[in-house]
């Protein structure tokens, strides 16, 4: 299994990848402040050889991005092309489809995002290929990025949420999921996901009314959830 | 070859009786016995039928700075070990070589060991052991590709065809299969976008793989005709929360990625699915707990996630990397991280204490054994060996299962690094095979009645007896295919009753030697469920070469007046136990 993206808490601290900062439960990370080859130098593990082939391989995946204060921007300005970056997420969504190899992936919507830097799909999809290594740091600056740049874009929002849950930042995660709802309440699983995050930060009551939420609209809610919230606390 | 010295310690043999019959847990085996490795973790392990022969893979961070797959290697069912470094052809090896794979073809007898090389001209390989030696032949390349990342390998039959054998390799990029024992190699089927994909083989050639879609869905896909097509993905369940390589919910600093296990019972085709999820925070602390799930119709439908009852639930704790086997005969082990042997341990901490345990289920995950701890004490997962600044202890465990011996595959660092161990499981149980009443009348019950003390049981009243010294209930049953023919001890083990008083049960083997039954038992039949626990002297005069057949008879008479003319016995479990 590559190890790219493996940055604990620690490791972060005593690199110091750039600024870190806390949000609720847990932590909201910023990969670095350098460009894309200086993010490819900062290994926390440089004398382990899978780490450096991985850490190279984010490099050249990455090359022409800065990932500096949770966003994702190009280094070199470009000349925007809408229709060429949309052809280019769609061969990148059939590379990671096909190849389902993350430096690929991510490769292929690094090229759609220099084609168009103001596209947010380009981002979301860069963030599939980050998470496709479990890259959660550069998945969540790349989906800041798309949000930024479209506030409604539900789908990258949904996964800015999931992002932030991965990251034990529950209730980031709730903002997100909240901020959703206020745009498309009928998004799937939502409120089911809202459920889950509030029972983890203790807030039963926002458990249950997000759970009843999701039952009414037949979201799918993890069968074993519903125990769990009624053993933690019974329903006010 | 390092020779090392197994001393079996019978941790636990009889406390469980509720199911039938603990395992013998033998001590702690190392099987990184290479001393020019620094740190061994990520592991895989396969075992064939007999348990004689065992592999159990790992990463190996060589001293000179590479990563190899090590193996570490038996012939002998454990007595000697040799470390193994399994690579691709020269042309493709790398710096970094790891992610070791295993299986076992019990078709032919074969054992699999392979693993990938990272880079450009890597790839998937893959090698067989030779039989009786602690080596392997020539590795072939399965698959060339640079991009290759995480991958596992199962065999079983080409449906409709059991005399064949196809092996099955599950990676990043898809399915690639191999009908010639893994000379020549299909290209891969894709199976979209995921992590972790795990084939297993069902017992009529049933393809299955599971994968983690790297967000909160636990995916499965099938394929009937061989790996030729797959069926689309399904969820078969949806984890609570889900994490990058690391959660922050564990004591100790090292990676743990949400990837889970799959098997296959090959007595029931039967599957399970077991992951470890975050149940619940209690102040910092996150708890993560095992979670299964079951399917009894190929993976269409699957039961309702059940949390598995190893930890209390409100309370500071974890489980992790949990891998599961079922054995030939059907019952379900099961290989996890424990931090719950130390307490007062907080999430985050870089020092955190683990356990290896070890449980086993005879009702595909209904319930459960007790925990079996395998390492002798906690050990401390900061000191993985490698002084990186951070720990790696793998991505996962591994575990082989042979017919009756199981081989957890574990690291555990309290030498200060990451070493690779192992205990020898033995499971003594030998269920009857059929039974017949030599004397009485069948009221209700069949031969897997008698497997494990459940409740379901074979009831037998009075039948016609030839004189009035006979016993009027004499049921026999046969145990065949005892692998163990020359056992240290035998034992019959029973749980009996009868309604009413004066009735002597009487238990007999049959002496191979001397073509005669022997009383090896006599005692007053008990009114109530009551075990009864029978040493048979002299093992070997009951059990057939060969065939490794035995047979049993327990016998009921009346020996004073009692109440109920028509009376009846009971027999919920009527097993051999038998002892390497």
């Amino acid at each position: 299994m590559n190890r790219a993206g493996y940055w604990p808490l620690a490791g972060l601290l005593a690199v110091a990848f750039g600024a870190l900062t806390l949000s609720g439960c847990g932590s909201s990370r910023q990969p670095s402040t350098g460009s894309a080859s200086q993010t490819g130098g900062l290994s926390p593990e440089p004398d382990d050889p899978k780490e450096q082939l991985d850490q190279q391989r984010l490099a050249e995946a990455t090359r022409g991005l800065s990932f500096q204060n949770g966003r994702v921007s190009v280094i070199k300005p470009v000349t925007k092309n809408r229709a060429r970056s949309v052809a280019l997420v769609s061969t990148a969504e059939e590379v990671t489809e096909t190849d389902n190899t993350w430096f690929k992936s991510v490769g292929a919507f690094r090229d759609a995002v220099l084609a168009d830097p103001t596209n947010p799909s380009a981002y979301e999809g860069l963030a599939r290929g980050f998470l496709m290594e479990q890259m959660t740091d550069y998945a969540e600056a790349a989906l800041r990025t798309a949000v930024a740049l479209d506030p409604k874009f539900n789908k990258a929002r949904f996964e800015l949420g999931t992002v932030r849950q991965m990251t034990s930042d529950f209730q980031g995660a709730v903002n997100e999921w909240k901020q959703l709802i206020a745009n498309a309440p009928d998004y799937p699983d939502v409120y089911a996901r809202l459920a889950i995050a509030s029972y983890y930060i203790h807030d039963y009551k926002a458990a249950y009314a997000n759970l009843d939420e999701a039952d009414r609209r037949m979201q799918s809610v993890p069968a074993q959830f519903r125990s769990l919230l009624k053993e933690a606390a019974p329903r006010p | 070859m390092k020779h090392l010295t197994i001393a079996p310690l019978f941790i636990l043999a009889f406390a469980n009786i509720a199911w039938g019959q603990d395992p013998v847990v033998y001590g702690q085996l190392r099987m990184s016995v290479d001393n020019a490795s620094n740190s061994g973790d990520e592991t895989t392990g396969s075992a064939s039928s007999n348990g004689l022969e065992f592999i159990g893979g790992f990463n190996d961070y060589r001293t000179d700075g590479t990563i190899k797959a090590s193996f570490g290697v038996t012939s002998d069912g454990g007595q000697t070990w040799s470390q193994v470094l399994v690579r691709p052809p020269a042309q493709y090896q790398t710096t970094v070589e790891g992610d070791p794979m295993s299986c076992y073809d019990p078709r032919t007898g074969t054992l699999f060991a392979g693993a990938i090389a990272f880079g450009g001209n890597g790839g998937v390989y893959l090698a067989k052991k030779n039989p009786g030696q602690n080596s392997f032949g020539t590795a072939v390349m399965c698959r060339v590709s640079g991009g290759a990342d995480k991958e596992w390998v199962t065999a079983g039959p080409i449906p409709g065809n059991p005399n064949t054998t196809r092996l099955y390799i599950a990676y990043n990029e898809g399915v690639i299969r191999s009908d010639d024992l893994g000379a020549t190699w299909t290209s891969p089927f894709s199976l979209g976008t995921g992590l972790g994909f795990l084939p297993r083989v069902g017992p009529n050639g049933e393809a299955y793989v599971t994968y983690w879609d790297t967000g909160y869905g636990i995916k499965f896909r099938k394929s009937l005709n061989g790996g030729v097509s797959w069926s689309s993905a399904i969820t078969a369940a949806s984890r609570l929360a889900t994490w990058g390589v690391q959660s922050l919910y564990i004591p100790g600093n090292f990676r743990n990625p949400p990837i889970h296990t799959m098997a296959v019972n090959p007595v029931t085709g039967d599957l399970v699915i077991v992951w470890f999820d975050l149940t619940n925070t209690i102040g910092s602390n996150g708890n993560l707990d095992l979670y299964l799930i079951r399917s009894t119709d190929q993976g269409t439908t699957w039961t309702t996630p059940a949390r598995l009852p190893f930890r209390p639930l409100n309370t500071v704790g974890d489980m992790i990397f949990p891998w599961v086997e079922f054995t030939k005969e059907g019952r379900l082990n099961l290989l996890a991280f424990d931090s719950s042997y130390t307490a007062n341990q907080t999430d985050g901490v870089a020092h955190g204490f683990w356990d290896q345990i070890y449980v086993y289920s005879d009702d595909e995950g209904a319930t459960w054994s007790q925990k079996f701890r395998l390492t002798p004490n906690s050990f401390d997962s900061y000191y993985d060996g490698r002084n990186t600044g951070f720990s790696f202890l793998g991505d996962y465990n591994g575990m082989g299962a042979a017919s009756k011996w199981v081989f957890p595959v574990y690291c555990d660092t309290h030498t200060n690094q990451a070493e690779i161990y192992t205990n020898k499981v033995w499971d003594p149980i030998e269920p009857a095979s059929s039974f017949s009443l030599f004397r009485g009348r069948l009221v209700s019950g069949i031969t897997s009645d008698l497997f494990l003390r459940d409740g379901k049981a074979v009831v037998a009243k009075q039948g016609i007896v030839a004189n009035s010294s006979e016993a009027p209930i004499q049921l026999d049953t046969t145990v065949t295919g005892i692998v163990n023919t020359s056992p240290s001890a035998l034992k019959v083990q029973l749980w009996t009753m009868v309604n009413t008083v004066n009735i002597q049960q009487t238990v007999l083997m049959f002496n191979v030697n001397t073509n005669a039954w022997d009383t090896v038992d006599t005692r007053t039949a008990p009114t109530s469920a009551t075990n009864t626990l029978v040493n048979v002297a002299n093992p070997a005069d009951y059990i057939t070469p060969g065939s490794g057949t035995a047979k049993c008879r327990v016998m009921f008479k009346a020996v004073g007046p009692v109440t109920i003319s028509d009376w009846a016995a009971t027999l919920d479990q009527d097993v051999l136990l038998d002892y390497p």
